[in-house]
């Protein structure tokens, strides 16, 4: 580095604090300078100017001009500002109209010198406030003694009425039988061996109609499902299947069946219990679930343009379709969407949520609402894919 | 320690838990107040937050996830990080690392969260390219931090600058920086663990000696070598199944380990290729992540405007504790736990959360227990 330097020093912050949210990578601090790669603004002027000095004696530049203007002026003590800077060589000031110029020449037999280093802090020596006690909600202690949460009541006895499942299932050929018993309650499957797909189902025992209501709605869960699949998540299907949503959920924080209503300890130990059976009759030991829910038949038959059609119809129907048009369909289950101008960034977290739940019920269980992403921005794979 | 797998045949993902400084782990089992709080259906504080004050960054990295994480941008200032570590230290909130998405090196409020995060109780950490870094600022940071880790994805001047985008001579500068950070660590004898982080592309895996024989004579206190994340399209390209063709390297890597370095490689990471065994995300209220545009959302993977469905506020313009206490904030952790959300198919590769997910996805299939830690907490544990 050679030469004097002279900098608009409001200018450089300007485009500093600007590039913060504008450059994403390669950022430089630069005003075409390398040693002000090194330099970082701080909103504390005279450590940002100090910062400036101390990278250019770094860097070996001889001397350098800041022209510090009127807004700076105001927030520096100009004479504290002579006096700190004066470690780093001979400083001259020059006052040019509103604004001045702040030069220094670097004094080369001048040990480098760190930063000011405050008194270090005791670990926790501002004192918390009151620590806060986030808002609970209701216990499943309160559905213990056979009440039915009023979220799943009126699911349960609709399942319960059914009695689809409610049998003795006998042995096949080519089929593995597995069952587990709870309290005189007993679940049973035939599995296909190859697969360790479930394709019948059924249960025995039950004596009221939660206990009913509970067991169709597992078994339902089952059907076609791998076994795997069964013990590890049917129970939380099940959970969400027969949850009310247009009701408060069960908690204030993450929803388990556990933590939703005792309940259902009775379907997650059978069908955990179906699947300890299985192991033990067949060599079956995989802990690896990558089952994915299929999308459904009645979809599958669709053209993409007769989805898309239903989908902004279901769209328009809903309250909160307002404004919000399907871009296009990247796969049968992701949906890209748009908004019009104007919906806000917060209205539109909070709509897409609802329509896609709304499109889960009213269409197809499986499909998901994406926004327009923003493109990669990295310029040299971009570069890339475009010369592919 | 805080496991017992229930007695069966199958093999457990979750491991390593017992390392005095856990790199290719966990350390949620330390925390089951809140294990036990997310169990009850309770609203609870994270433990651990990572973080930048900037998506900015002077270098450019080709792998850099950060890149397409891309989203709305406002300003972090100082008085923002003030108004968000207050928030965050009375809710408890125990340990914040300034680490993902963009270099927080550069933003003004670096130095003075770091300051104000430690008086206020929270452990802090910083994940940085160390190019700004020099001897004063080091000075003036390293005693508040629990552990200052260094990016460095290359061994030689060169490829450092190939594969990061850089001046060759910036090798240099954060050489030396890592050389001043080490001897202020053994001058104050301060306990700020200094380590170096190679994110490892495949194809640049003839830079994996060069790195631990570098990282051996800088003497940080470890490297490490991970994987690199990929998204859910795959569009960094990370081929996953060419990791193993390198394995014997990396154990030849971790020979140079002697009694103060060590060459970590992430083996579980590495070795899941990129797989994930669960399929709903229980781990990012425990390990929340927010973007260097202000932006809270559950994990980096759905910073992109893309995921907008799981963006739940903005501490710029929001409280934190408002953030955190709010049904929006709950709606949106509860999508991941539920049936609508898939891990497998929805989110890219080993993300942040990985491994807490692995331990709490085991837990709730009935594979493990959870037992009050009888050992002496890991270093870091306030970094799940």
């Amino acid at each position: 580095m050679t030469g004097h330097v002279t900098i608009d020093y409001e200018k450089l912050v300007a485009d500093y604090v600007q590039s913060l949210t504008t450059v994403l990578r390669g950022f430089s601090s630069g005003a075409g300078h390398a040693f002000l790669d090194m330099w970082v603004y701080d909103e504390n002027d005279v450590k940002s100017i100090l910062g400036i000095l101390d990278a250019a004696r770094d860097a070996a530049v001889p001397s350098i001009t800041l022209s510090l203007g009127a807004a700076t002026l105001k927030k520096v003590d100009a004479t504290k500002l002579k006096e700190s800077a004066a470690r780093f060589g001979k400083v001259a000031t020059e006052k040019k109209g509103d604004t001045l110029d702040f030069s220094v020449t670097f004094d080369t037999s001048k040990s480098r010198i760190g930063a000011d280093v405050e008194k270090k802090l005791r670990f926790g020596e501002r004192a918390a406030k009151q620590k806060v006690k986030l808002p609970t909600a209701p216990s499943r202690g309160q559905y213990t003694n056979g009440t039915i949460n009023p979220l799943y009541a009126k699911a349960v006895q609709q399942a319960a009425k059914s009695r689809v499942f409610e049998a003795a299932l006998k042995e096949e050929s080519g089929s593995i039988f597995a069952q587990s018993s709870q309290k005189g309650i007993t679940l049973a499957a035939l599995v296909e061996p190859k697969k360790h797909v479930v394709h019948k189902v059924g249960y025995q025992g039950a004596t009221t109609d939660t206990q009913r209501g509970l067991l169709e709605g597992l078994c339902k869960q089952m059907l076609g499902k791998p076994i795997l699949e069964c013990g590890d998540h049917a129970v939380v299907f099940l959970e969400f299947e027969l949850r009310d949503h247009s009701m408060p959920r069960p908690v204030g924080g993450i929803v388990t069946p556990e933590n939703s209503d005792a309940m259902f300890a009775l379907p997650t130990t059978l069908v955990r219990g179906l699947l300890t059976d299985y192991r033990k009759k067949t060599e079956f030991k995989s802990i690896e679930n990558t089952y994915d829910l299929p999308i459904s038949d009645a979809w599958r038959k669709l053209s993409q343009e007769e989805r898309v059609k239903k989908i902004q119809s279901e769209i328009e129907r809903h309250p909160l379709g307002e404004g919000v048009h399907v871009e296009r369909l990247e796969t049968p289950k992701r949906v890209v969407v748009g908004f019009r101008e104007g919906i806000t960034s917060a209205d539109k977290q909070g709509r897409l949520m609802q329509l896609e739940d709304h499109l889960k019920r009213a269409l197809e269980p499986t499909l998901q609402l994406y926004v327009e992403p923003k493109p990669d921005a990295n310029k040299i794979r971009r570069l890339k894919e475009s010369n592919q | 320690m805080s496991i017992r797998h229930t007695p069966h045949e199958e093999a457990s993902v979750a491991h390593d838990h017992t390392d005095k400084l856990i790199l290719d782990g966990t350390k949620i089992g330390w925390h089951l107040d809140r294990v036990r709080a997310w169990e009850r259906g309770e609203r609870f504080a994270p433990i651990t937050i990572d973080m930048a004050l900037t998506r900015a960054c002077n270098y450019a990295c080709f792998f850099c996830y950060a890149m397409l994480q891309e989203n709305d941008r406002q300003v972090i200032t100082t008085d923002v990080m003030y108004r968000f570590l207050d928030d965050c230290a009375e809710m408890g909130v125990k340990g914040i690392s300034l680490v993902s998405d963009g270099e927080s090196t550069l933003s003004p409020a670096f130095i003075p969260t770091i300051k104000r995060g430690y008086e206020l109780g929270i452990s802090m950490a910083v994940g940085t390219n160390a190019f700004v870094l020099n001897r004063a600022k080091l000075e003036d940071i390293m005693p508040y931090l629990t552990y200052l880790r260094v990016n460095f994805s290359a061994g030689t001047r060169d490829r450092y600058a190939q594969i990061m985008g850089v001046k060759a001579e910036w090798f240099d500068r954060v050489c030396q920086n890592i050389r001043d950070m080490m001897e202020i660590k053994h001058r104050d004898n301060l306990e700020t663990t200094i380590g170096m982080q190679m994110v490892l592309m495949p194809q640049d895996h003839d830079q994996i000696m060069p790195y631990a024989r570098l990282g051996k004579e800088l003497r940080p206190d470890y490297a490490i070598i991970k994987h690199c994340s990929d998204n859910e399209d795959g569009s960094l390209g990370v081929d996953y199944s060419k990791y193993a063709e390198f394995y014997h390297i990396l154990r030849e890597a971790e020979t140079l380990s002697d009694e103060s370095y060590k060459v970590v490689v992430k083996w579980s990471k590495i070795k899941a290729k990129g797989g994930r065994s669960y399929q709903r995300c229980y781990g990012a209220p425990f390990l929340l992540q927010i973007s260097g545009s202000g932006l809270v959302a559950p994990c980096g993977m759905l910073f992109n405007e893309r995921y907008k469905k799981f963006h739940i506020g903005n501490i710029v313009e929001q409280s934190f504790k408002d953030i955190v206490m709010s049904d929006r904030y709950w709606e949106v952790m509860n999508y991941l736990a539920s049936p609508k959300f898939d891990a497998q198919k929805m989110c890219g590769a080993l993300c942040l959360q990985h491994k807490v997910n692995e331990y709490l996805d085991e837990y709730k299939k009935g594979r493990l227990e959870l037992v009050e830690p009888t050992e002496l907490p890991p270093m870091h544990q306030n970094f799940v």
